[in-house]
């Protein structure tokens, strides 16, 4: 009978209408395996959902000229104006936005694949290829002017600008879009969500990236070790304070006081690189501790010091170091030996 | 071994402390007394020597300050405190007065809404210090000072939003970014009270350079300086960049007394923190530096020229070292810049200079294309839109009841005061302190009227404060030359009022010829059956 049909098609309406159905069937029966068989994106499921991207708007011009689309006039020129430079300034601080305006009785379900459709079509970005744009799509239902909505389309490139990632739209949108599309007021919604994303990507922070598996064995490391070796550093500084000048038999093993500011300030010089890197806040404390001690040491404290032994006549002799008497000591005693022997 | 007046024995830095009317070894170190040549003592501290064996201590009363053993220290009034708290209550009572009158500045929200910064510094590895506009646009010392003003006047400090110049006013209230009347009234106090001590400090200044009087004219002038109060009256940043400026050029005076390592390092340190609060200061520490490199060429290979071959050499080595310093405390109390702390500083001077050069397009009346443009701005911003003179005569008039527009004489008596100044400076040399003082003030100076792009008021704050220290020398020079034509005699022609003349200086002072055509009067030695009331002792003048 279909064969009939296909071959008498133009016989009669009847005829033609099962040559359709035949072919629908036919379409559906091919694309189906294929759609399910390809990768599930939302832009290719979108345009796989949607016959209605089918009329996909064109655009009109260059976004450097134009990022305000309302081709149902919904809000007046001077208000375009304004939004057409908030956008440009939100352009320029990162996100690449382009907001499109319409009367529609879409769901909100066909309203964002409308959106995520034209985001591919009209190549919202910044440069080519790179994918870093937002498209707001603010739909209006016909029969409703309290019942719009709006929708969001990014590329993979866009966020995070700073605080604005796509949390932060969701915030928005409930906060201050929703609230004022149901009073009516699209523009006011529109305009004040836009200064809101260029003051987030400007003003408010992001999250710092996560610290990578090097930074953190650092970090874990730093956490035990500067606070062991800043409290060393510290005693080796702050001992001398108190012994009147002499270098103390504690720290005997330094030997002098001059080894143990080259020690200091090594370990100073090797921390704070570290610390950055790390981001250890406690090595920050140690670093700032053991350092106002070491300006304390070199600045004020041995000064003052010298200045008293001075006053007081005292004279610096410089000894040998120990190792020299230990040699001195033992050349002795092989002496004392032979003349014994 | 020499004590001076007037730190009393057991603040004397020896071994040796007065134990029961005997020098005592601090230590057992020290078993025997040194061997005291000439003592200076006065007030307590004299009554507390007369003990001491005559041939160990030999007391030189000092000239012109009378001894009062029976007195406390504690409870004598000291003009070299009480001027400085008299300068620092009148500028403050100034400063207050005009708080709640002051306009709205949209940046004292900047300020006031980066006051979190202050707890943001202990959590160094936070968001608050990733890349961004608040961070890579501003130094954030000012904002540390904020954040402890509206924490000492009991305000939250929370994140706050910043005000967003693109928009109006409307959508910054919306957003958050203008200040709460409370905030701005803690921000704006914090800021009287640093206002009012950069005038005591400048009375400091004006003491070293010249004397008691010259430096409360100084000081009094700055404290009445209309930009001067404006500034202390709004929570802007630029008193606390005038606090560090003021505080560099006192310690540079130190520094170029004694170059110590210890005066070198606060010097730096001043500057860094300088730096971290307006970036000028940065730049003055390349100034020490080049300064350093050609006293060190001097005394090196002209050694003939230099009147003290090893101050110049000492001072010379430790102006070099002064960026390092200063650069390291600037990288250390911002941590933005730790990642990076070359390429972002860079980052961050290019961009104030590009905002600057923006601000001159954006208000093209403040535009300033030249530097010899910027000196005429400064003229008319100093004389015609902010003057000491002017205002002060404006208010005598309005007393007196005059309707009289009176002129602004201010650039007159800075002019003034700064050629007598650098006459100073070629007289003790630049390796001086007044040399040193001088120097800076011209760099500091220098720095402005080539970096000026916008014509603000707020960027002449910094001369206005120069502007005040030159007055104040000329007030000094007027002090001494009338000091020494003994123009005070003239008031002896008031009937019941005899002036007598105490000091180191009265024996000269009486010497010297009287004014032509007035009566030499006759001096009565000053006795206790004197009355009080018709003896009237004058201050020695110093030098």
């Amino acid at each position: 009978m279909t064969i009939r049909s296909f071959a008498n098609f133009h016989a009669s309406p009847r005829h033609l209408a099962r040559v359709i159905c035949a072919l629908w069937l036919a379409l559906v029966a091919i694309g189906t395996p294929l759609v399910a068989a390809g990768p599930q994106t939302t832009a290719t499921s979108a345009i796989a959902a949607q016959d209605s991207t089918s009329d996909l708007p064109k655009k009109e011009a260059k976004f450097s000229e134009k990022r305000i689309y309302d081709p149902d006039d919904l809000i007046n020129e001077e208000g375009e104006s304004s939004m057409e430079s908030d956008a440009i300034k939100t352009t320029r601080a990162g996100i690449a936005v382009v907001v499109y305006i319409r009367i529609s009785d879409d769901t909100p379900e066909e309203a964002q694949a409308f959106a995520t459709a034209l985001y591919d079509e009209w190549d919202v970005e910044s440069a080519a290829r790179k994918d870093d744009g937002l498209l707001i799509v603010a739909t209006v239902p016909s029969d409703n002017p309290r019942g719009g909505f709006v929708s969001f389309a990014w590329g993979n490139n866009t966020f995070p600008v700073n605080a604005v990632d796509p949390d932060r739209l969701e915030e928005i949108r409930e906060e201050i879009i929703d609230p004022y599309f149901h009073q009516g007021n699209i523009y006011r919604g529109l305009y004040i969500a836009l200064r809101q994303i260029n003051y987030d990507e400007v003003f408010v922070p992001g999250d710092a990236p996560s610290l990578n598996a090097f930074q953190r064995a650092i970090h874990n490391i730093l956490l035990v070790a500067a606070p062991v070796l800043g409290i060393i550093a510290l005693l080796a500084i702050i001992i001398p304070w108190f012994t009147k000048g002499r270098w103390p038999r504690a720290l005997a093993f330094i030997r002098t006081r001059r080894r143990m500011l080259i020690g200091v300030v090594t370990f100073l010089v090797i921390l704070m690189p570290l610390t950055v890197i790390a981001r250890s806040t406690i090595s920050v404390a140690v670093c700032l501790f053991v350092g106002i001690a070491l300006v304390l040491d070199l600045g004020f404290v041995q000064p003052r010091m010298a200045r008293i032994a001075r006053a007081a006549n005292v004279r610096t002799v410089h000894v040998r170091p120990r190792a020299s008497y230990a040699r001195s000591a033992a050349t002795r005693s092989r002496t004392t030996k032979g003349q014994h022997a | 071994m020499i004590i001076r007046p007037p730190v009393t024995p057991s603040l004397v830095r020896t071994p040796f402390r007065l134990r029961n009317g005997h020098l005592r070894p601090r230590s057992s170190r020290h078993t025997t007394a040194p061997t005291v040549h000439r003592v200076q003592l006065t007030g307590r501290a004299q009554s507390r020597f007369q003990q001491l064996p005559s041939d160990l201590v030999t007391i030189v009363p000092q000239s012109g300050v009378h001894a009062r053993p029976g007195r406390p220290m504690a409870t004598r009034l000291k003009l070299g405190l009480l001027i400085p708290l008299v300068i620092l209550i009148f500028s403050l009572v100034q400063n207050l007065d005009q708080v709640q009158v002051s306009p709205f500045h949209r940046d004292e929200s900047r300020w006031i809404g980066r006051a979190f910064f202050i707890q943001e510094i202990f959590h160094p590895f936070s968001n608050t210090w990733n890349d961004y506009y608040i961070t890579n646009n501003q130094a954030p010392f000012a904002n540390y000072i904020m954040g402890i003003g509206q924490f000492v006047f009991g305000q939250d400090i929370s994140i706050g939003r910043i005000w967003d110049f693109n928009y109006t006013q409307a959508w910054n209230e919306l957003v958050g970014a203008m200040p709460t009347p409370s905030e701005m009234d803690a921000g704006r106090r914090t800021n009287a009270l640093i206002g009012a001590i950069v005038a005591m400090l400048v009375y400091m200044v004006g003491v070293r350079i010249g004397n008691r009087f010259g430096a409360f004219i100084g000081a009094a002038f700055l404290a009445c300086h209309p930009l001067h109060i404006l500034m202390s009256s709004q929570a802007l940043s630029d008193e606390i960049l005038a606090l560090w400026i003021v505080s560099i050029f006192l310690a540079a005076m130190r520094f170029a007394r004694r170059p110590s390592w210890q005066n070198t390092t606060v010097m730096a340190v001043l500057l860094g923190i300088g730096g971290s609060t307006k970036l000028t200061p940065l730049l003055l520490s390349f100034a020490l530096a080049g300064l350093g490199v050609a006293l060190l060429v001097r005394w090196r290979f002209f050694p003939g020229f230099s009147p003290n071959p090893k101050h110049e050499r000492d001072l010379g080595i430790k102006l070099v070292v002064q960026p390092f310093i200063a650069y390291f405390t600037f990288v250390a109390v911002f941590p933005w810049l730790w990642v990076d702390p070359i390429g972002r500083t860079y980052r961050m001077f290019t961009a104030r200079a590009q905002e600057m050069e923006s601000q001159g397009n954006i208000w093209g009346n403040l535009h300033v294309a030249t530097p010899i443009d910027a000196l005429d701005r400064i003229g008319v911003r100093l004389s015609h839109d902010y003057s000491t003179t002017a205002r002060l005569g404006r208010i005598l008039a309005d007393i007196l009841s005059f309707n009289y527009q009176p002129p602004s004489i201010d650039l007159v008596l800075g002019f003034a005061g700064a050629i007598l100044f650098a006459v100073l400076v070629f007289r003790k040399g630049i390796a001086s302190q007044y040399g040193l003082l001088g120097y800076l003030m011209l760099c500091e100076l220098g720095i402005i009227v080539v970096g000026l792009k916008a014509d603000f008021n707020r960027y002449h704050l910094p001369i206005a404060m120069i502007m005040a220290i030159c007055i104040g020398y000329l007030g000094s020079r007027v002090w001494n030359v009338l000091g020494s034509m003994q123009a005070w005699r003239v008031l002896d022609l008031i009937p019941g009022i005899d002036f007598v003349l105490t000091g180191s200086k009265a024996k000269a002072t009486r010497d010297r010829s009287f004014p032509r055509g007035l009566r030499r009067p006759q001096v009565r030695p000053q006795t206790p059956s004197s009355a009080p009331g018709n003896v009237h002792e004058l201050p020695a003048s110093s030098d």
